[in-house]
This record gives structure tokens, C-alpha cells and sequence, in this order.
């Protein structure tokens, strides 16, 4: 029984968290301003984008 | 100081509304608080290294030009100053003729930096002092960065900056970007330059007497009317109105039609002068006496070479081999065939090291958590799925690593040189080089930057096409799911497979561009022109973080994203689980079996411990017999799950490329990230075969699988190759081009894709 | 010395061109920039075609009576040309409106 509370709990977790994740991507493909390639978090495009606002904000 | 800036702000906004004179005095502070620093210059002279020194920033830095698209803000204390820097892109003048040059007008006009630090390229400097002269002309507060000092040396140059500050009129600080030397006092001179809080004064130089004529002549209509003024000084959009600047003629015509019109009569009279009695328009001459105002200065002791000028540096030598027509091209396949062959090679072992470690985490798991969902989890769903991502991570380092030679010592800048060739046969711009190897053309990179990186097309065509077509790069995504699947089914030849399939990748990229250029996409070629950057020795500093970055990057994407992702498909492939009537027929399957062996026997399977026991004969059956139904029960509630049905749905149409609905779920999950294949298909097969004493890794199981071989497997790399693009690169398409465009990518990549593997498929079985 | 003092004794095109000495140099043995089949220096003549092309090698400082060295001749297509101390890379249609003279 336990197993199954925490599990239910870290699946809620893992939707919550995609779901933030999901409602970003979004939101910055609607606001012109914002950059999409930060929220990609792929190997390429957040070295060349992100970092500097992730360390100096 | 981020905060108080931030408590400014708010005591800033609520003093507007109790009182406007209040605002005035502490804006007044905060203006003298933090400094708007500029960094601009040509491409590839450094700003962006300058830019990461100074604020700790780690923006990513190549040695090739037009890596810095858009502008960049960066933060930084000095002596208590807070100091805002933004990283301009490159460019060689300010005259409307690229997105970067535009951009940085733009900014300079609209956000009116305190000060400019223009950046120049010291082994380069007549041709970077270019750009100066126009800032000089525009009247920006300037500070010049000399940089590259040391390669200046190294090149036999020697210049006296301060000569040059002399005749310039404005402080010019040696240093070396790379290193932070010289810096300190750069910041110092900006600051100083910032405070003393003079007006944009511009500097005139002489362009002869016919333009000087008809510019004083601009100059007094454009004061007169205060014609666009109150951004730029009269003199400078005389000048710009003389070269022709599209962006400055519409800005006129918005402004005031009537004098607008008046101006570009008389510059068209002076045009047609010139070009009749010296075939030359106005820009080649204000740019000629331009060059002329830097030999001039150039001339007067600023610059002394060491060695005879009219000798190739190394890097011309150099270049003088690999970009040859004939041996270039073979070079450059050598390259990336020892690239492959470098990165398996040397990952071989690490990469079983890190399999042999997830192995023992999910034993480990096994033996101390009870039977139950949570175990399942983080058996089924965590270990082996993400952990099949992680697996990779030697491999990725030892690819990025070799990358980032090729890049940081400018060997990228030659394969854009040589590729637009074959680009142009393709309709695509040279330009069009840096984002398809950005996307990853020869892998690790990613779709969204090469998406982003298209802005540097100036012709819509060309840059739409590039921009659909880029996403069909094997991006830092898609490489491990490559290699599992080619070192599964081809460990032969793993390089080999992955050169051919990199060649593929370019081929389809190249014929759907030639396709859409024909079709949705029809126009003319625009020229291509760039500036190679020399080759520069990369630094083992450098190269070690370049390959840290990014695969620290991979490591968080699976660390986060992916085992998100990851844990809900797991939930998805567990629930709803199977009926409760289906479960007791299961159940009654056991107990028969079980009760058609001697007591003696089950009890031996009960006591039966892993480590220790060995089971007599009939044991063993019972055990095997047991093992059957629970793999059948574990098969049929994955199918009954929810992802389960959705892969089932589609597997009558997709069994024609030969995906079952396992890897239907699997590709499914990869529009997410295409890492997911991975991290489903380790989900999959776990929960498909539940026995641990099974420890294989993902690759075998999927050799083991008769749904799977090498003919399944090329089908499935060719779709996984080319199908849509992930959902973030979809929003990026949409977002630079439109939602229209971004579902055609969609659309037109998954059906592509499904054809091709259908064809390799059925093919493929023909043949045997 | 003034800025104005020191654009004075710089050497322009413009007046040499108006003098005609450059259409004299230039006379002899001179083509499209694609069609220089030897590495080695090179002097430009004139720079021809589509007036925004024309600025942006302007502003690049390919300009007429200018001495730069071929690099990369690859007859019919794109090359390298080193001038003020950078090496630029010109595709075909670019090539095709620069015409030179060998030096």
C-alpha cells in the first residue's frame, strides 16, 4: 500500500513538473519576447542561450 | 546588487505615482549607479569571449563569424558599479545589409548605451578599424578593446595603441579576451568614458568633394526639418541616405514623405553623376575614403610588421590544402569518418562501464525494495529508462569532444566554405551551413539554436527552407538512440553505419530543400560572402569546457526532463493494468501448474534464493513454467495499458515499416525529446521481462526480440531520423516562421519518414 | 593633426580615379575574379552587378585599385581572397562581378 502512495505521489510530481515545463514552452511561443531555446535544455541550444541569464539573474 | 537595482525599481515605480519629480532624482541615481556597456566589433574579434570573461557567463563561443544572432545582456560589478553589458552580434559596418548589422543599429540607436567598447581584432586591424571609423561617425562615447594582442605578435605585428588612442581621439586598452588580461582597465576607461556624460558627438571624414558637397547640402535640409533627429545626428543619416540604406529610406518616408522624397532626389542626381563618370555608386567611394582615413592613421607609426607583409601566415597555407576542390572534400569526409571512429573507439569501455553500473543499481533495487509498483517504477521506469540515457554519456562527451576541436580551431568556417557549393545545386545559401551543423550535420548539436541560426538568411526562401530542413540533423538527441540501435544491430561497423547514416541525414536534408526550393519555395539565390576567421591552436582550457557544458547539459536534460517524462509513460504503460477477471484466470493458470508438482518441489521454488541455491530438475521447471505465465501476464497488461492501446492503434499501419506497438509507443514518446525512444523502449523491454537474473542491456534485448532485426532496425533509424521534429523544436518553427509552417514540418517529415522506412522495410524483407 | 587633416593625405580610388591612372593598370589581362586560374596577388579592377552587392564588397573593402592575394582559385566557382589582412569567401556570383588583373 505504501508503494503505491509514494508512487502516485512521484507521478504526480513528474506531472506537475513536465506540465510547468509545458506551460513555459508554451507561453514563450506566444510572448515574441521571450526566448524559446531556454526552455529546450538540449546540449546545443542552452549552452549557447541560457546560461548567461541562468548565472548572472 | 541584482536586488537592489530590483528595490529601485520598485521604489522607482511607486514614487511615479505619488510624484513625478521624486522618479526624475532617483532615475538620476540609479542612472549613475549602473553603467549600459555595448560590446560590438566584427565578427569573430572576440566579443563574446570578452562578454563570458566579464560577467562569468558561459555563452557559447566559436571560431567562426555570426555566432551571435541576437543581442545578449549580461551583468557585472566593478568597483560597486553595477555595469549591464550587451554582447552585440558581429558585424562590418553599420549600413543595413545583414540581420546582425541591423540589429546592432538598432540598439545602438534605441537604447543609447552609455558607452561602446568596440572590440577590434589587433592581427586584423585595417579591416576591423572599419567599422570603428562609422561609430566615430556616429558619434558613440567609444572605448576600443585592441584584442588578440598575443596572435598580433605571433604574426610578427606591432602596433602602438597609444599612437593609435592619439589619433583616434579616444582610449584604446591592449588586451587579451581570452586570457582577461587588460580587462581591468578596459572596464576602468568605459567607466570613466560613461561618466563623463558627453554628448554623442560625431566625427566627420571627408568622402571628396563631389559627396561632401551634396551631404552638406542633406545635412542643412535634415536640420532644418529636424528630419529624424531626434535619433540620429543629421550627419549620419545624410550619409546613410547616400549609401542607400533601405532600412533609413523607409524610416525617411514614415517619417516625412515629402522631404523623404526631396532627399533621395538629390541623391539619386549625385548617384547617377558618379556612376557616369566613374561607373561607381556612392557607397564604394564613401567606403573607399573610409579605408583611405584608416591607412592614413595606420601609416603614421601605428603599425609596424616585423616580417615581409606579402608572406602567407600558416593559416592561408593551410587553408591552401583543405579547401582544395579536390582534396577539401575528401579531407573533410576523412574528418568526420575519424570523428566516428575516434568517439566509438574510445567510448567503447566507459559506456560498458556505465551499463555495468546501472545493472548493479537496478540489482540492487531489486533484492532490497518488496515486489510492488514503486519497485517496478524505479526498476522499470527510472533505471532502465533513464539510465539507457545515461549510458550514453561517455559516448556524447568523447563526440563533443572532438567537435569542439573542429570547431574552436576554425576548421567549421572551411566546411560552410566548401559546402555552399553543393548547397547552392540544392537552393539553399551558404549561410545555410552553420545551421545545419549547429542542428548537429555532423552531430551533438540541436534543432532549436539551428532553427534560431537561420536569422542570418536575409532571403525569406532560402531561410524558410533551411528552417524546415535543418531538423532532419542527427541532433544531440538522436545520436544515442542512433548508436544504440547500430551498435545492437551493426557492431561491426559501428562508425561505419554512423558515417553512411550521417551522409543520409545531409542527402534527404539537401533533396527536401531541392524540393521545396522547386515547389513551396520558388525563388532566386541570394550571394554568399564571409569572412574566414584564421585558424587558432584550440586550448585544452577551452576544449575541456566546451565538451563539460555540454555534456553536463545532457546529463540535466536526462536527469530532469526525461525521467519526467519517463516516470509518466511509465504510469501510462502500468494503468489501468489488467481486468480483475483476466487476473484470476492468470492467477488459477499458477495454482494449476504449481499443484501439478510434489510439495517438496514448491517449497524449493519458494525457499529459492538467488545468490546461494541450485535447483533440482523439476524445481527448475516449475520455476521456468511459472516464469512463462508471469511474462505473458506482464506482455498483456502492457498492452492493455493506455500506451499500450494508443501503440496497438497504430500498429496496423505501422507494421508495413515493420514497428510493432512497442516501438510505436516508444516513437510516440520520442516527439517529446527524442531521447525518450531510449528511455521508452528500457521502460518497454523491462517491463516485458521482469527477471532479473536476465540483466541484459536494452540493446540486447532488442536483438533478442523476434520483432526485431537489422532490416526493423535500419527502417526504424531512417523514421527516427527524419520524422517530426521534437514539440520544442516545432514551437521554435512556429514561433520564427508560424503555426502554418511548423504543422507542414510536422506533417511533411512524419509522412517523408514513414515512406522511406516502408520502402527500406519491404525492400529489405524481399531481399532477405 | 586634425581628422580632417589626416583623410587629406590618405590615397583614394576616387582620385586616382579621376586622374584615370587605375583604368590604365587595369587594361591589360583582366576577367571576372571565377575565372583567375593562378594563386598569387591580384589587383581589382572594378567590382559590377547588383548595387547592394557592390556595397557590401565595398564595405568589405574589395574596392577598385586595391591589391589582394588569390588564395583558392577554383576556376568557375567560389574562392578565397585575402585582402586588409582577412580572408573572405566569395560564392560564384560574387566572383563573377569582381574583375581583376593579375599583378
Amino acid at each position: 500500500m505504501w508503494q503505491t502512495i509514494i508512487t502516485v505521489l512521484i507521478v504526480a510530481l513528474a506531472l506537475f513538473f513536465i506540465g510547468k515545463k509545458l506551460y513555459y514552452i508554451v507561453k514563450q511561443a506566444v510572448d515574441p519576447k521571450q526566448d524559446i531555446s531556454c526552455s529546450c535544455g538540449c546540449s546545443g541550444c542552452s549552452v549557447s542561450n541560457c546560461n548567461s541569464r541562468e548565472t548572472n539573474k | 546588487m541584482a536586488v537592489v537595482a530590483v528595490l529601485y525599481q520598485i521604489v522607482t515605480a511607486e514614487k511615479q505615482t505619488n510624484n513625478n519629480i521624486t522618479t526624475s532624482v532617483i532615475s538620476k541615481q540609479m542612472s549613475d549607479k549602473s553603467i549600459t556597456v555595448a560590446l560590438a566589433g566584427n565578427p569573430n574579434a572576440g566579443k563574446t569571449t570578452l562578454f563570458n570573461k566579464l560577467t562569468g557567463a558561459r555563452q557559447h563561443v566559436g571560431n567562426y563569424p555570426g555566432i551571435t544572432v541576437d543581442h545578449k545582456e549580461g551583468y557585472f560589478n566593478h568597483d560597486g558599479r553595477e555595469i549591464v553589458i550587451t554582447d552585440l552580434p558581429g558585424t562590418y559596418s553599420l549600413t543595413a545589409y545583414s540581420v546582425e548589422e541591423i540589429v546592432s543599429r538598432d540598439f545602438l540607436t534605441t537604447q543609447r548605451p552609455d558607452v561602446v567598447i568596440n572590440i577590434v581584432d589587433a592581427s586584423n586591424l585595417e579591416r576591423n578599424l572599419y567599422l570603428t571609423t562609422q561609430f566615430l561617425e556616429m558619434g558613440v562615447p567609444l572605448v576600443i578593446a585592441l584584442n588578440m594582442m598575443d596572435v598580433a605578435k605571433d604574426r610578427g605585428i606591432e602596433i602602438k595603441f597609444a599612437k593609435l588612442a592619439e589619433l583616434l581621439g579616444i582610449p584604446v586598452v591592449p588586451i587579451i579576451a581570452r586570457s582577461g588580461k587588460g580587462t581591468d582597465e578596459l572596464i576602468r576607461q568605459a567607466i570613466r568614458i560613461a561618466d563623463s556624460d558627453k554628448k554623442w558627438i560625431p566625427r566627420d571624414i571627408s568622402y571628396g568633394e563631389d559627396l561632401d558637397e551634396v551631404l552638406m547640402e542633406i545635412i542643412a535640409a535634415i536640420e532644418k526639418a529636424s528630419f529624424l533627429t531626434e535619433r540620429y545626428h543629421a550627419r549620419f543619416t545624410a550619409i546613410k541616405y547616400l549609401e542607400h540604406d533601405d532600412q533609413m529610406l523607409t524610416k525617411g518616408q514614415e517619417a516625412d514623405q515629402e522631404l523623404a522624397r526631396q532627399l533621395e532626389q538629390t541623391v539619386g542626381t549625385i548617384s547617377d553623376h558618379l556612376l557616369k563618370t566613374m561607373d561607381v555608386y556612392p557607397e564604394a567611394i564613401i567606403a573607399d575614403h573610409r579605408y583611405g582615413f584608416i591607412k592614413s592613421i595606420i601609416r603614421q607609426g601605428v603599425m609596424t610588421h616585423k616580417f615581409d607583409t606579402d608572406r602567407l601566415y600558416t593559416s592561408d597555407k593551410i587553408d591552401k590544402v583543405l579547401t582544395n576542390r579536390l582534396l577539401g572534400p575528401l579531407v573533410m569526409l576523412g574528418i568526420l569518418f575519424g570523428l566516428y571512429q575516434f568517439t566509438f573507439s574510445w567510448s567503447e569501455l566507459p559506456v560498458a562501464w556505465m551499463e555495468g553500473l546501472f545493472s548493479w543499481l537496478g540489482a540492487i533495487v531489486e533484492t532490497t525494495l518488496p515486489d510492488g509498483m514503486l519497485k517496478s517504477m524505479v526498476i522499470s521506469g527510472v533505471i532502465d529508462g533513464v539510465g539507457g540515457v545515461l549510458g550514453f554519456v561517455p559516448l556524447i562527451m568523447f563526440m563533443f569532444f572532438g567537435i569542439a576541436i573542429l570547431e574552436d580551431s576554425g576548421y567549421l568556417a572551411r566546411v560552410a566554405f566548401m559546402m555552399d557549393r553543393v548547397f547552392r545545386m540544392f537552393g539553399l545559401h551558404g549561410s545555410s551551413v552553420m545551421p545545419f551543423i549547429v542542428s548537429g550535420g555532423i552531430a551533438g548539436g540541436c534543432a532549436v539554436p539551428g532553427v534560431m541560426a537561420t536569422r542570418t538568411l536575409r532571403s525569406p526562401k532560402e531561410r524558410m527552407a533551411t528552417l524546415l530542413t535543418v531538423p532532419f540533423m542527427n541532433c544531440g538527441a538522436k545520436v544515442p538512440v542512433l548508436v544504440l540501435l547500430i551498435g545492437a544491430f551493426f557492431a561491426d561497423h559501428k562508425a561505419l553505419y554512423m558515417f553512411l547514416f550521417t551522409m543520409l541525414a545531409w542527402l534527404v536534408a539537401l533533396f527536401a530543400a531541392k524540393f521545396l526550393r522547386m515547389t513551396v519555395l520558388k525563388g532566386e539565390a541570394t550571394p554568399f560572402v564571409m569572412e574566414l576567421p584564421p585558424y587558432r591552436f584550440p586550448t585544452l582550457r577551452g576544449l575541456i569546457i566546451h565538451t563539460w557544458e555540454r555534456t553536463w547539459q545532457y546529463i540535466k536534460k536526462a536527469g530532469t526532463v526525461i525521467l519526467g517524462i519517463s516516470i509518466l509513460l511509465w504510469a501510462l504503460m502500468t494503468f489501468p493494468g489488467l481486468p480483475q477477471s483476466e487476473q484470476d484466470t492468470f492467477n488459477a493458470a499458477r495454482n494449476t501448474i504449481t499443484n501439478s508438482y510434489s510439495e517438496a518441489v514448491q517449497r524449493e521454488v519458494m525457499d529459492f534464493n538467488d545468490n546461494t541455491d541450485v535447483l533440482s530438475e523439476k524445481a527448475l521447471e516449475l520455476k521456468n513454467r511459472l516464469k512463462e505465465i508471469e511474462q505473458e501476464e506482464s506482455g498483456l497488461t502492457l498492452r492493455n495499458s493506455v500506451a499500450g492501446r494508443i501503440g496497438s492503434f497504430f500498429e496496423p499501419v505501422s507494421v508495413y515499416a515493420g514497428f510493432d506497438w512497442k516501438t510505436n509507443i516508444a516513437m510516440l514518446g520520442g516527439f517529446a525529446a527524442k531521447e525518450v525512444i531510449i528511455s521508452t523502449l528500457g521502460t518497454v523491454y523491462s517491463m516485458g521481462d521482469i527477471d532479473v537474473d536476465d540483466a541484459d542491456s536494452l540493446g540486447k534485448r532488442l536483438v533478442k526480440d523476434p520483432s526485431w532485426n537489422s532490416v526493423v532496425a535500419v527502417s526504424a533509424l531512417i523514421f527516427i531520423m527524419f520524422y517530426a521534429p521534437c514539440f520544442v523544436t516545432v514551437v521554435c518553427i512556429a514561433k520564427e516562421a508560424s503555426w502554418k509552417w511548423a504543422f507542414f514540418s510536422m506533417a511533411f517529415n512524419t509522412t517523408f519518414a514513414f515512406f522511406a522506412s516502408v520502402l527500406v522495410f519491404q525492400i529489405g524483407n524481399l531481399l532477405g | 593633426m586634425t581628422l580632417k587633416e589626416l583623410n587629406k593625405k590618405c590615397s583614394c580610388f576616387a582620385r586616382k580615379l579621376q586622374k584615370g591612372s587605375i583604368s590604365e593598370k587595369c587594361r591589360i589581362h583582366h576577367g571576372p575574379l571565377s575565372e583567375s586560374c593562378q594563386a598569387g596577388k591580384i589587383k581589382i579592377c572594378k567590382v559590377t552587378g547588383d548595387r547592394k552587392l557592390c556595397a557590401r564588397m565595398a564595405s568589405l573593402g574589395v574596392l577598385p585599385g586595391e591589391e589582394a592575394e588569390l588564395i583558392c582559385p577554383q576556376k568557375g566557382s567560389q574562392c578565397l581572397l585575402k585582402i586588409h589582412g582577412g580572408t573572405l569567401s566569395l560564392d560564384q556570383t560574387t566572383s563573377n562581378n569582381i574583375i581583376v588583373q593579375s599583378v
